[in-house]
């Protein structure tokens, strides 16, 4: 009797240490599943992370130079032998193709001038100086000199702010995050410096020689400055010291 | 028994989170641009045994001898870089190269008995940072106003584009050499420095 206690207490045991024992690989088993499966998702993530990533370029972004010549809405004037000829960029196209902006999102006034002195002894002074945008909607007179164009961060900005959230939430993607942020960063930057790189060289132009370059206005409350719009420049002759001034009416349909 | 988390546990994220609020706190704010190291003297290619046979006034006002550029990358950093201190010494190394006298002046003086005065200014930077972070990118405009003996009057003016990209400890002397091969370039094909040479060999004889 007391054998048969003992044998069946050691059975008994046996079932609940095999029971013990099961429950244990089961619990592995679900726990190992649960960890692929969380493996699985974070690849998943990071790829996708760095699918956007690719998706928006890890190379330096490069702009264009200028080679586009007058389009209809260029507008030429000639005095004593100088020509001046003006043209604001105002379609979205050659916009984006060479300074990677909206002009008018961002309030920028963005006009490329070509110069030429055709005249035999005379040599003039071309200076941001002596450039002036009068807009007649505000009756503002702005002048090209000291008109520096400010990068739009706000992407580098929103994608850094996102990395940071990233990080606190979900380690992993803040490694992508970063990248982007300083993708972000590096794009706003290098189409701040390509406006210093395109900027009219203020200079004095010899019989015989030419010139070109952008002249850029601030024009944060008047998207639709084209409307009525007036370039003067004053170009002094400094040969004998009197100054040639060219009124150019850059007057266009802008939506 | 709590499992073990396939990432980072609770410490970590707390450390982790801990260092990037540091850091960003870190990046707000100002902080010293890499320091400018370029070559004493100014290296100019291609440079003529002979040099531009006039006596020539250096006027340096304090703003350009002092002048430096402020970079923002629009995540809270400000970069300073220090230009002006390299632009006097590369400034004055160049015209020396160039010009067959110079009479440096850094108050306002026009010094006396020159043909001419020259001033620089450092009109405008620009400044990008490369995707990867490891390279960078300059322009500077640097312009160049000639006027006469008195420095009354406007013989002639020019802008110079100094560029370089390269990684930060080749940019400036990249920037640099640029500049001074430009500015150089500027000076002897200038139609008014040629012409004030003729009038002066004219005068001599």
């Amino acid at each position: 009797m007391r054998l048969r206690f003992q044998s069946n207490a050691v059975i008994q045991f046996r079932h609940v240490a095999q029971i013990e024992h099961r429950s244990s690989v089961t619990n592995r088993a679900i726990r190992k599943d649960s960890m692929q499966k969380k493996r699985k998702l974070l690849k998943l993530i990071i790829s996708a992370a760095f699918l956007v990533l690719a998706g928006t370029g890890c190379g330096t972004l490069t702009i264009p130079q200028y080679t586009t010549g007058p389009s209809k809405q260029a507008r030429t004037v000639e005095s004593q032998g100088l020509t001046i000829t003006a043209e604001p960029i105002l379609d979205k196209e050659r916009a984006d193709t060479y300074f990677k902006v909206n002009p008018t999102y961002r309030g920028i006034g963005i006009i490329h001038l070509q110069a030429e002195n055709k005249s035999a002894d005379a040599t003039w002074l071309l200076a941001e100086e002596n450039m002036y945008l009068h807009v007649a909607a505000t009756n503002c007179d702005m002048n090209a000199h000291n008109q520096k164009v400010k990068g739009d961060y706000s992407g580098a900005q929103a994608s850094f702010a996102a990395a940071i959230v990233m990080e606190i939430v979900f380690i992993p993607l803040a490694v992508p995050g970063i990248f982007m942020t300083m993708k972000a960063a590096s794009d706003a930057s290098v189409i701040e410096k390509n406006f210093v790189d395109k900027e009219w060289h203020n200079q004095t132009l010899s019989p015989g020689q030419s010139a070109q370059g952008f002249i850029y206005f601030n024009l944060d409350k008047q998207p639709k400055w084209a409307n009525s719009a007036i370039l003067r420049i004053d170009c002094p002759n400094i040969t004998n010291q009197q100054t040639n001034t060219f009124t150019i009416p850059l007057t266009y349909e802008t939506k | 028994m709590k499992r073990n988390s396939t990432f980072l546990n609770f410490p970590g994220r707390v450390t982790v989170t801990a260092l990037t609020a540091g850091l960003a706190v870190l990046l707000a704010g100002c902080t010293q641009g890499p320091q400018i190291k370029v070559a004493p003297i100014a290296r100019i290619q291609n440079v003529s045994a002979q040099k531009i046979p006039l006596h020539v006034g250096l006027m340096l006002d304090r703003c350009y001898c002092t002048n430096s550029f402020k970079y923002n990358d629009g995540i809270g950093d400000t970069m300073i870089f220090d230009f002006g201190p390299v632009l006097q010494q590369h400034t004055i190394s160049l015209c020396q190269q160039t010009f067959d006298q110079v009479a440096v002046s850094t108050n306002g003086v026009v010094p006396g008995g020159m043909d001419a005065v020259l001033t620089p200014e450092a009109h405008r930077y620009g400044f990008a940072i490369g995707a990867g972070g490891g390279r960078g990118y300059f322009t500077v405009l640097q312009q160049w106003t000639l006027r006469s003996a008195d420095n009354q009057n406007l013989l002639w003016m020019t802008t110079v584009s100094g560029q370089a990209d390269e990684g930060v400890d080749k940019l400036f002397q990249l920037l640099f050499d640029d500049l001074a091969t430009k500015s150089y370039r500027a000076f002897q094909e200038s139609p008014e420095i040629k012409l004030l040479i003729t009038k002066k060999s004219g005068t001599a004889l």
